[in-house]
């Protein structure tokens, strides 16, 4: 099955992918192969925001790119998220907090889906995708400190396998696997198009095809 | 105030708070509708988005499921000044092909005092309410051919919905003669307003 739409893509997501509260079922994905031997124990966990805005033309995907200035990943493209704070009750009290605060995602006017397969990233975060359906009257508001430029992308594009290009790229002398999904001038990469990789099947793989 | 308390405890009548408190229950939030009448998107598109006379929503000929995706989309309707309806955000002004009207009024509660200054409130399909009176007027169309009453009533700004054939039915039982005709039609009270509803015998 491949995309036919917000209603379908979101009864696919409220069905396959862990309820927003209680345990999560969904297997670990990501990079943990890359994660350096003496990080492995130490891996921290953090939550980004897919955040849905239900465009009634063309339904999108928030995305962000992180300011030049940053110490990791600096001008990358990214969703809006971070660590977990000892003050967030989980990790999608997390995802609401840090996307409130990076694009003035309105947490109380934000439903919460559900929870995707964490994605270990390279960088030694446990990262735990919250699918989210944003109002469709929703403005990004960037806060300049963390966050260079809030844009959109279609959620069809993402979740078309189609776009999602398989590279290969030596770092640190290994070879590595990445996605890349280049859309309208922005490189769509590495642990963000994993994530979005890893929904997609999570959403449309199996069960008949 | 004490003579009005003990009235408005008659069986099957509860305060208006009580009653909206009761319909609504939590997690209410119809008070955040968007700020539609805003907004002046410059573009403006159709992508056969329909609500049919039914309530349903549908998106080139493919229903729209999920309850809470319409409730969404309903926050976001307006009808305007060229009587179109339209789906309006900051970015965007989409029409909506609207084959009666764009809610249904799928229940009707009294509440308050019995009489003139009772409250009549319905909800809709995507669960709004509205109280009607002074700023929300109930009125009956009639079809001159088949003479089938076509019940509505105000949801907000411009829009509409069809009272169902369940609430209109609760409505005639609430009927009463139309004090300004001498009981030649029948009508509801609420809020101090007198709605008619139909002639007070079938033709």
């Amino acid at each position: 099955m491949s995309w036919t739409g917000l209603d379908d893509f979101l009864d696919r997501a409220a069905t396959r992918l862990d309820p927003p509260k209680g345990p999560s079922h969904l297997a670990e994905g990501g990079d943990l192969e890359h994660v350096p031997a003496d990080l492995i124990a130490a891996i921290r966990p953090a939550a980004v925001l897919i955040g849905i805005v239900p465009r009634v033309e063309e339904p999108s995907v928030v995305l962000t790119t992180r300011p030049a200035t940053m110490k990791s990943h600096a001008g990358q493209v990214a969703f809006p998220g971070g660590k977990i704070d000892p003050g967030d009750a989980d990790e999608v009290a997390a995802a609401l907090r840090e996307a409130e605060e990076e694009v003035g995602a309105p947490v109380d006017r934000t439903d919460v889906i559900g929870r995707g397969a964490p994605y270990i990233s390279g960088s030694a975060y446990r990262i735990t995708p919250v699918v989210g359906l944003l109002p469709p009257d929703f403005i990004a508001k960037p806060d300049p400190l963390e966050v260079d430029e809030a844009f959109e992308t279609p959620l069809s594009f993402l979740m078309d396998p189609a776009n999602h290009q398989a590279r290969e790229g030596v770092w640190k002398g290994r070879t590595r696997r990445y996605y890349e999904m280049p859309h309208n001038g922005y490189r769509i990469w590495g642990v963000t198009a994993g994530i979005i990789r890893a929904l997609h099947d999570q959403l449309y793989r199996g069960e008949g095809g | 105030m004490a003579e009005r308390d003990v009235k408005s405890t008659a069986p099957g009548l509860g305060s208006v708070e009580d009653t909206l408190k009761a319909i609504i229950g939590e997690g209410d939030d119809r008070g955040r509708l968007p700020p539609v009448h805003l907004w002046n998107p410059s573009y403006c598109g159709d992508i056969d988005m329909e609500i049919r006379a039914d309530g349903s929503w549908w998106h080139e000929g493919v229903r729209i499921g999920r309850e809470k995706l319409v409730r969404l989309f309903s926050t976001i309707l307006r009808k305007d000044p060229d009587g179109q309806i339209y789906l309006v955000t900051p970015y965007e002004k989409i029409i909506v092909h609207v084959e009666d009207a764009p809610f249904l009024a799928v229940r009707v509660d009294r509440a308050g005092t019995p009489g003139p200054e009772q409250t009549l409130a319905f909800t809709t399909n995507v669960g709004d309410i509205t109280l009607a009176g002074p700023d929300a007027a109930l009125r009956v169309e009639t079809d001159p051919e088949t003479l089938e009453p076509a019940p509505y009533v105000r949801v907000r700004a411009a829009l509409d919905a069809k009272i169902t054939r369940p609430a209109f039915y609760e409505l005639a039982e609430m009927a009463v003669p139309n004090p300004e005709d001498g009981g030649r039609t029948l009508g509801v009270w609420s809020q101090g307003v007198f709605f008619p509803i139909g002639p007070a015998e079938a033709p």
